[in-house]
């Protein structure tokens, strides 16, 4: 990749301008700030069996993964039992459903359809993502819980931190000689190595004094939500990724197993925010970078498709189901057609949750959805 | 005339690093002549793999067992007198990836590696065939549940996407009748080798990339290994995996010109990448997780550490055997963030605790200069700014009063954690 490019796959910091003014990525916003926590389903979750119809349909594409105990909802649709904890949210209003999300000409490689929902550009691959983007015109920073910087959060100036657990961010042979003298090494370095030093070092010295977070659940989701809260609020957007929704076998008890996880560490998260009044503050989206299709295939699994559902956790949102849900007679060569543009909801959020032009972010966009009341 | 310098990125783009001894060899018998040398390998295997790892498919995977596993590549990785072979399984094992965690079985992951070491500077599609038939493969892409009542599409896209032309390439009317051209294939018996049951494979016409034919598994392999897109992805990603940077578009044709003029020849592919003029300007990429390690196994003299160094491996962010997915790893800047710098500054203070006698004494001397030329030297090191050399110099010299051993483990602390050890 050229000089340019390399500077830009960083995480924030900005390039050349920005060394050596590094803006302190953990001092907190103000304190009526909107925070946004972007959960990525990673691997394409079933939409189908996650917003259950029931249909006749639905049944026959489906002989053994229909599921029929699903938890109502409303308008003959249901939430997959594995959710209960999500749905004990949604009854009590703080759930937000928008069905048949997708975008124009589907593709179905995991990387370039989540690279798609993280650049909100279904057509190039722009460095930046869309919610770098965002941090770039507010001037607000990130966090990335993961240990690699997630492609939604390539921002141009804007401070981002990825961060895999706070505990082990420390020096684990703690020696003021070698940390002084690899800052004076780092700083003549090329801008990839310099930056990243500088950040860490900084980071390090900070993560060191943050609140624990107990409460949680120890699966994967219950970690990386428990990171969140941990650095909560001193970003105002947050970025995590929950593996395990690429059911091409077995799906029944895969998905299942990690919906449960999910919705489990979701309901904690919730309580824990409650709990340290941030709960009025916090909204929380759920993506995924597709649906599966609508036949099962011969594993006893689904294979990529399209459209699916996006959430909306919080107190703020218009609870209930919106967006049609996608058709089972009227397909697209086996897989769902789509009814609203993953764009559409990006924006009502920007618009309606952080209060910021959605075309400053994202250009020009299909219309925004008024998800928050 | 070959520089310090040239030697030190030959040997870290086309091995694993090197001391300094050998990086003289290379600068007084030139660069030309070591390449052809890093290029010589006999057929030989390498070590033995542990015996935990040769059981038959289907038997639980233990911890137990894919420590040892990967502990015995990483030392073959440390030890082998072929280091290029080691890198190009590494590049193989990246690129066709496979997983422990799906696949559950060490034996058939063992016999992948070997069949990687096997066809490491090979023709293209030789090893695209046996990847293809490979049972670790079958399992982890769910080949082995492609039967002709509802062709699971994930291999043929796989195949397609990731191993060969890449995206933009292929349509997925031709995922679904490669996916019908791949039928028939499952794992049997308790030794895994895959096995091919005509009555369930799909033998219809199938239209694929403009062919027309009842083609199956081999056609379909040389249709897409012999596609020009795929000439130029794989070579991209060859020079990708070992400068850490992209090649510049001039130098991506030449390399798919040899691809295709030499039918995916890739020690021809090899050979013309590490003799050019771009390999060589193609400074200051990031070094992978692997390689850093692998390079300080080398200049301290250590084995792998099973089951200790399992985690720091992993967080650094490549695990030999568990690639994060089916894309592999991202080699380049992506290596290196706050997480995984801390890892790499964490990990070489570990490796320092306990250096050995002979780096202590190389730092025992009577000025600085001379202790901190000797320790570069000996870490294959001779080419740092001399601003990094005189800063290791103030730390030499303020840790004289705690004595040569503590002396040791700073200075190999910083030169395993300074920039330069990040880079190729």
């Amino acid at each position: 990749m050229d000089r340019r490019s390399f500077l830009l796959s960083m995480a924030g910091a900005g390039g050349l301008a920005l060394l050596g003014q590094w803006d302190d990525v953990l001092a907190a916003p103000g304190r009526t700030t909107p925070l946004l926590v972007v959960v990525h389903l990673a691997g394409g979750n079933d939409g189908l069996n996650t917003i259950v119809p029931s249909d006749r349909a639905y049944r026959t594409a489906r002989p053994t993964l229909a599921l029929g105990d699903a938890l109502p909802l409303r308008s003959g649709l249901g939430m997959n039992p594995a959710m209960a904890p999500l749905h004990a949210l949604y009854q009590r209003r703080l759930v937000a459903v928008v069905n048949g999300v997708g975008y124009d000409h589907p593709n179905r490689s995991h990387f370039r359809s989540a690279e798609i929902w993280q650049t909100a550009d279904p057509v190039g691959a722009p460095p930046y993502g869309w919610l770098g983007r965002y941090l770039d015109v507010s001037r607000q920073r990130g966090v990335c819980v993961d240990a690699t910087l997630n492609r939604s959060l390539w921002a141009k100036g804007a401070p981002v931190l990825s961060v895999d657990t706070p505990e082990a961010f420390r020096f684990t042979h703690p020696d003021p000689v070698v940390e002084s003298a690899l800052s004076d090494l780092y700083r003549d370095s090329p801008p990839h190595l310099a930056d990243t030093w500088h950040r860490l070092d900084d980071a390090v010295k900070r993560l060191g004094r943050l609140p624990k977070a107990d409460g949680m659940p120890g699966t994967d989701a219950g970690k990386a939500l428990r990171t969140v809260l941990q650095l909560m609020p001193t970003a105002q957007v947050y970025h995590v990724t929950v593996s395990g929704f690429d059911t091409h076998i077995d799906q029944r008890n895969r998905q299942a197993k990690v919906w449960q996880e999910l919705s489990e560490a979701l309901s904690a998260f919730w309580s824990a925010l409650e709990a340290r009044g941030l709960a009025v503050r916090t909204t929380l989206m759920l993506y995924s970078e597709f649906g599966r299709r609508v036949e099962e295939n011969a594993s006893g699994g689904t294979d990529h498709g399209t459209a699916g559902p996006v959430f909306l956790v919080g107190h703020g949102v218009r609870a209930g189901l919106s967006g049609a849900y996608p058709s089972l007679s009227d397909l697209d060569e086996g897989d769902l057609r789509h009814s609203v543009d993953f764009r559409s909801v990006y924006a009502g959020v920007l618009e309606g949750w952080l209060g910021t032009r959605a075309r400053d972010v994202l250009g020009p966009h299909p219309p925004a959805l008024p998800l928050f009341a | 005339m070959t520089t310090i310098s040239d030697a030190i990125h030959l040997w870290r783009g086309a091995a694993f690093g090197a001391q300094g001894d050998v990086l003289q060899r290379t600068v007084a018998q030139g660069y030309e002549t070591t390449v052809s040398e890093l290029l010589q390998w006999d057929a030989a295997p390498g070590t033995e793999p542990p015996p935990a790892t040769l059981v038959p498919p289907g038997i639980a995977l233990t911890l137990v067992q894919v420590a040892a596993l990967v502990g015995w590549w990483m030392n073959e990785m440390a030890t082998t007198p072929h280091p290029l072979r080691e890198k190009m399984v590494l590049f193989w094992h990246g690129h066709f990836t496979t997983s422990v965690v799906p696949v559950f079985s060490p034996g058939l992951l063992l016999r992948q590696n070997q069949t990687f070491r096997q066809h490491a500077a090979g023709r293209f599609e030789d090893i695209l065939l046996a990847v293809a038939t490979d049972p670790a493969m079958l399992v982890y892409l769910d080949g082995r549940e492609n039967r002709k009542a509802h062709p699971n599409e994930n291999f043929a896209r796989e195949v397609m996407e990731l191993f060969t032309l890449g995206i933009g390439h292929y349509t997925e009317r031709d995922v679904k009748e490669v996916a019908r051209a791949l039928t028939g294939w499952k794992l049997g018996g308790l030794d895994g080798h895959a096995v091919f049951h005509p009555e369930l494979h799909d033998d219809g016409v199938k239209h694929v990339l403009g062919h027309v034919g009842r083609f199956g598994l081999e056609d379909v392999v040389h249709i897409v290994a012999t596609h020009p897109a795929t000439a130029r992805r794989v070579t991209g990603r060859l020079f990708r995996f070992l400068t850490g940077l992209d090649a510049p578009s001039q130098e991506a044709d030449r390399l798919a010109a040899t691809f295709t003029r030499t039918h995916g020849d890739m020690g021809a592919v090899l050979r013309t990448l590490l003799l050019g003029d771009a390999f060589r300007r193609a400074r200051h990429g990031c070094r992978s997780p692997i390689e850093w390690l692998v390079n300080a196994m080398r200049v301290l003299d250590l084995r792998f550490e099973w089951l200790a160094w399992i985690d720091p491996l992993r967080v650094m962010g490549q695990l030999p055997f568990l690639p994060p997915s089916v894309k592999g790893w991202d080699d380049g800047p992506a290596w290196i963030n706050t997480a995984t710098l801390l890892d790499r500054v964490n990990f070489a203070a570990r490796l320092s605790e306990r250096p050995h006698a002979g780096l202590v004494s190389l730092v025992d001397q009577t000025t600085a200069r001379t202790a901190v030329r000797g320790l570069l030297w000996a870490l294959g090191m001779g080419d740092v700014r001399p601003a990094t050399a005189a800063r290791l110099e103030q730390v030499w010299t303020a840790s004289q009063p705690e004595g040569p051993a503590r002396t040791a483990q700073r200075l190999l602390t910083l030169a395993l954690a300074s920039p330069e050890f990040q880079m190729k």
